[in-house]
Order: structure tokens, then C-alpha cells, then sequence
């Protein structure tokens, strides 16, 4: 029986941020050992500390790649989500648009983006537009599908509440809709936001083009044409980073946002 | 068994070790004729540019040195070259010289061992009657279309050389068709292929600007493997390249019906009519079959052109003197013995 004031391990705060950068900790100590041990060559599997070498080598040109990818991955995330839920409000306040629109927006979330970036850079001279399209096709499903949800969430007494006070659509909308969409909606961008990064290196991926304005999907194809494995690895690791940065950027979002009301982040109070 | 006479006596032990012995020797026979497994990667899908190699492997030349050789294509999108220092596969077809020079540079342990064009066929193509008059002017297109195993190496040397621009590059994907929407566009390709395919597809000559003729003088479709291989199965390497030039006279200059039907089974939008014409070229253009190769066989190569192509490299500034040695991007061991050059002079009469 827990005392009365002590919280279980489990939930110590100090512990849910040391135990996954331990763990992360041992394995590349293990992988660096793996390679030291087996004398295994870089061009196969270079070991965690090369490939930092080789970050730090190349830390210039590899963040102006990176610097670009974050333009596309937020550009698109950013369009999709005004995308998404201006198209949630439309569908959830005209159930003639949401019967019309809805299989589109499913047939733009099932198209594989590897199949039709190339289609996409014929249409579009733009490498950037392309790109941006491809990343947005990708994030914009989410949001618009968990949104929409949202919307309908809303508890149906209260409904009826403010349909006896006589509130405005409008008013209905800003205070009983939109809060009550918000969870979902939390839930769908943080799903967007780590589908917005993968959009945008698969898309450069397949359409991308080289020299001037690249991301790391880019400079990932360039280190494997040219046998740099090291520098692929590190951009590579630079992706991944990226990646875990925006889903604890997201986790705290929706902690700020919904941590004080909403059963999904609250804490519970012993 | 004792009271027959002494022949008698050891006949069923004797025709019983010359069972044994005869399938001892049987036995080794057919593991000395056992196919040794090979897979060579080419950088391309196929081609009459890669022609040779699959003639080798139609006609049983490949079989009869002892190899059970697998081709596997390139592409436009596919890279195959981590697949041989990695031991994936045990020979890989490379462009051009600038490939080598890299894996040097990042301490790749791979060596070029034969190089079956003598003249590097990469080219720029543009539209006629759009001003483009020298390989300088292509340098004004709005639109460059350039693969991405030509990005990372002639493209290089374009931008260093004769002022290319990165806001010009757009990839190709083997699909001619933005070069023949944009007229101000020039796109690369082999001048023993691409032209072939537009005046098919679009009914005109492209003007063709080879960047052997400007200054890239480089060795084309080489063979590299890795340098442990060379140490420890010279004679397998040594078989592959043998097998493989011969395959080249024979392409050339015998019966090529088996390799193309290869080649167009490989790459279905292969046509027997491009082939032809490829092959035209080839002879014409002296791509695989001059210099060298007349007396020393296809496939020759010289210490000498290697350096003076990495001199010609460290002035366009893609590398620094003295960064590599380029000597030990190739190896002259497996080349420069005149095979072929017989066959050539049975099969042409010169």
C-alpha cells in the first residue's frame, strides 16, 4: 500500500527521462563494442563514434540540409493542419460536403507518395512546391479524420443545452465544439507531426533533385552513390533526432493544452 | 577365395577399386567443371552498351570458363554500388572513373579490372535550332536533366569545368519525355542510346555533345570488384574478364541474336531496332573496339590515362593533388594480353 504522498516508481519524473537515454545509452555502447570487436569495416556498419566524427566533420552542410528539410516538414504540417481543420469544420457542419469530399480526402491518404512524386514534379516545376505537396498529402489525413471526430464528440446533452439557450452557430462552435475537438485534434497532429518528416524525405526521395536546395534525403542518396557510408549513417541520425524531437515537442503540446482538463494528461492527485 | 590363381583371386577386389577409383576421379572431374557462382551488377537497366556482357552469358562462354555468372540491372533510381564492398555481389559495372576515385578517397578497398569502353559515351543532348552550339552553351539551359549517378560524378566536373549550375539540375529518370516538352532543356544520357530513343519517340536528331570530345577522358563501363577478391581468386577474376571480352568480339562482331533476346527480356522496353542502332554507333564512334583495344585486346587499360584523367579531375577541382593515388583505382594484371584480338580478326577478317 502506497503512503500517502509517495508516487509509485513508475511515475517518478526523474526516472521517465534517464531509463529510455540509458537504455539508448547501452545500446550504441554495445554497437560500438560489436564493431571495435569484429574489426568491422565503416563502409558496412560504422561504429556510433565515426559516424559522430562524421557529423561533427560535416556539420555545416549537413544542418543547411536539415535546416531545409524542417522547412518542408513544418511548411506541410502547418498547411495541414489549416487544411484539415478548416475541411473538419466544413464536413461537420454540412453533411452533404463530408458525403462528397470524404472518399477523396481517403483516396489522398492510401495513394503511396513514392508512387506519385515523379508524377507530382512533371506537373510541378517548383521542387519546393512538389515537395511540400508530396509532405502535405501525407499529414493532412490524420487531422482532417481525427478532427472531424472531435467535432462530433461533442456531449449531445450539451448540445441540446445550447440549442435551448439559443446559441449561434458560431457561439456553439467557439465553446462547446472546439473544445470538445480539441483532444482529438492533439491526437491527430501528433500523428501528422511525425508523418509530415516522413513525407518529406520519401518525397525528396523519389523526386527530389541535388546542389542547391536539398534536405537530408538528399544528402543521404549523394553519401550512398558515393560510398560515404559514415555520412549517411549521420545524416541518417540527424532525421531520427529530428524525429523524436518533434514527437516530445508535440507530447508537450498536448500536455500544456489539455493537462489541466482533459482525463488524457491529467494527473491524478493521491 | 584362396585356391584360385593370383589374377583371379585379386579380379573382384581390383574391379572394385576401379569402381572406386573411377568415381573418385568422376567426382573430382565435376567439381573441377563446377560452375563458380559470379554476380556482376551493371549500373543501367539493359542495353546494347552492356551487350557484351550479356553475349557471355547467352552463348555459354561465361559457362565455359567455369562461371555461373548472374546480371543484375541498374536503373535510374537503383544504386548497386554498396553491394560489392559490402560482398553482395562480386562484380559491379561502374561509369566512369570518378566512381573509383571516390571509393580511393573514402578508403573503399574496391579496383577497376577491366574497362570495356575505350571512349566514355556519356552525353549532353539539346534541342536543334536552340542556339546551342558548344558544349560551353548547354551551360545556359534553363533545365538540365541529370540522373543521380551522374549527378554525384560528371556533374561535378561540369559545374567545375565549364560553369554548370546546381539551379539548372532536375533528375531524369530515363523518361525522355521533360526533354522533349521543354526545347530549351538538355538532358544526358549515352550517345550510343538516348538519341536512338527521341528520334523513335519524337522524330528528331538531338545534337549530341559527348564530354569525351570536351575534356573528360575518362574509362567507361569499367568492371570492379574487390581488391581481396583480386588476392585471393586472381584466376576467377582473371576468367570473368577473359569470358567477358570475349564475349565483347563476339557481340560485335558474331552472331548477337541470343544477347539481345537477353537484353530485351531483361528490359522489356528495349527494342531490336535501338539495339541495331546502338550497336552502329559503337563501331562508328570507336566506343569499345580503338586504340588500345585493337592491339591489346577490349578492355585495355593504361596507368598512364588514368593519371592524366585524375590530373584533369584535380584542375576542374573535384579532387586535391595528391589526395589519392590514382594508379590504384586500377589494376592492369587481368587486361592488356590481346585476348579477343584473334577471334576479332577470325570473325572480321581484319
Amino acid at each position: 500500500m502506497a503512503e500517502r504522498g509517495e508516487r509509485p516508481l513508475v511515475e517518478r519524473r526523474w526516472l521517465r527521462s534517464v531509463l529510455p537515454v540509458l537504455v539508448f545509452a547501452v545500446l550504441l555502447l554495445g554497437w560500438e563494442g560489436l564493431v571495435r570487436a569484429y574489426a568491422v569495416p565503416s563502409y558496412i556498419l560504422p561504429a556510433p563514434s565515426l559516424i559522430l566524427q562524421t557529423l561533427w566533420d560535416n556539420l555545416g552542410s549537413l544542418m543547411a540540409s536539415w535546416l531545409f528539410t524542417m522547412k518542408i516538414t513544418f511548411g506541410a504540417l502547418l498547411l495541414a493542419v489549416l487544411g484539415g481543420v478548416l475541411l473538419a469544420v466544413l464536413f461537420a457542419v454540412s453533411k452533404w460536403v463530408e458525403l462528397s469530399l470524404f472518399p477523396l480526402a481517403v483516396v489522398l491518404q492510401v495513394t503511396p507518395i513514392v508512387a506519385i512524386a515523379p508524377l507530382i514534379l512533371i506537373f510541378i516545376d517548383s521542387t519546393t512546391a512538389a515537395l511540400l505537396l508530396c509532405a502535405w498529402i501525407v499529414a493532412f489525413f490524420p487531422i482532417l479524420s481525427n478532427t472531424v471526430t472531435g467535432l462530433r464528440s461533442a456531449d449531445l446533452n450539451l448540445r441540446d443545452l445550447f440549442r435551448l439557450y439559443r446559441a449561434s452557430p458560431w457561439q456553439t462552435l467557439r465553446f462547446l465544439l472546439v473544445p470538445s475537438a480539441m483532444p482529438y485534434f492533439i491526437a491527430g497532429l501528433k500523428v501528422a507531426g511525425g508523418l509530415s518528416l516522413i513525407g518529406a524525405v520519401v518525397a525528396e526521395f523519389t523526386a527530389g533533385a541535388a546542389g542547391k536546395e536539398t534536405g537530408l534525403a538528399s544528402r543521404i542518396l549523394e553519401a550512398s552513390f558515393r560510398t560515404e557510408i559514415p555520412k549517411m549513417f549521420a545524416a541518417l541520425l540527424l532525421v531520427s533526432l529530428t524525429g523524436i524531437a518533434i514527437h516530445l515537442v508535440f507530447n508537450l503540446v498536448a500536455r500544456l493544452a489539455l493537462g489541466r482538463w482533459h482525463e488524457s494528461e491529467a494527473r491524478r492527485e493521491r | 577365395m584362396s585356391h584360385l590363381p593370383l589374377p583371379e583371386r585379386y579380379g573382384r577386389v581390383s574391379s572394385a577399386i576401379n569402381a572406386v577409383a573411377g568415381a573418385a576421379m568422376l567426382l573430382c572431374a565435376t567439381s573441377l567443371f563446377a560452375q563458380e557462382k559470379v554476380v556482376f551488377a551493371t549500373n543501367w537497366k539493359a542495353q546494347a552498351a552492356q551487350g557484351g556482357f550479356y553475349q557471355a552469358l547467352a552463348d555459354g562462354t561465361y559457362k565455359k570458363y567455369g562461371l555461373d555468372v548472374e546480371i543484375i540491372q541498374g536503373g535510374p533510381m537503383v544504386n548497386n554500388r554498396p553491394l560489392l564492398p559490402a560482398g553482395k555481389i562480386d562484380f559491379l559495372m561502374t561509369g566512369n572513373l570518378l566512381h573509383s576515385f571516390d571509393n580511393l578517397k573514402n578508403k573503399v578497398p574496391t579496383v577497376a579490372v577491366m574497362s570495356a569502353f575505350q571512349k566514355d559515351p556519356q552525353a549532353m543532348f539539346a534541342h536543334p535550332g536552340q542556339g546551342y552550339n558548344s558544349f560551353k552553351d548547354l551551360a545556359k539551359a534553363p533545365v538540365a536533366l541529370i540522373g543521380k549517378d551522374g549527378q554525384f560524378s560528371f556533374w561535378q566536373w561540369m559545374k567545375s569545368e565549364y560553369g554548370f549550375k546546381d539551379e539548372q539540375l532536375k533528375p531524369y529518370t530515363y523518361n525522355i519525355g521533360p526533354f522533349l516538352a521543354d526545347k530549351k532543356s538538355v538532358q544526358q544520357g549515352y550517345a550510343i542510346e538516348e538519341p536512338l530513343t527521341i528520334k523513335a519517340k519524337a522524330g528528331f536528331d538531338p545534337l549530341v555533345f559527348l564530354l569525351a570530345d570536351n575534356g573528360f577522358s575518362t574509362y567507361s563501363t569499367t568492371v570492379e570488384t574487390r581488391v581481396d577478391m583480386v588476392r585471393t581468386k586472381p584466376q576467377l577474376v582473371q576468367k570473368f574478364v577473359d569470358a567477358s571480352i570475349l564475349g565483347w568480339n563476339n557481340y560485335l562482331y558474331g552472331n548477337n541474336q541470343a544477347a539481345n533476346e537477353l537484353i530485351k527480356k531483361a528490359n522489356p522496353d528495349m527494342s531490336d531496332a535501338n539495339i541495331a542502332g546502338s550497336i552502329v554507333l559503337m563501331k562508328q564512334m570507336g566506343i569499345v573496339d580503338s586504340g588500345d583495344a585493337q592491339t591489346q585486346g577490349i578492355g585495355a587499360m593504361s596507368e598512364a590515362r588514368v593519371k592524366d584523367f585524375f590530373e584533369k579531375m584535380v584542375k576542374a577541382g573535384l579532387y586535391k593533388a595528391g589526395e589519392i593515388d590514382p594508379a590504384q583505382a586500377i589494376t592492369t594484371q587481368f587486361v592488356n594480353k590481346g585476348v579477343g584480338v584473334e577471334l576479332r580478326k577470325q570473325l572480321t577478317g581484319k
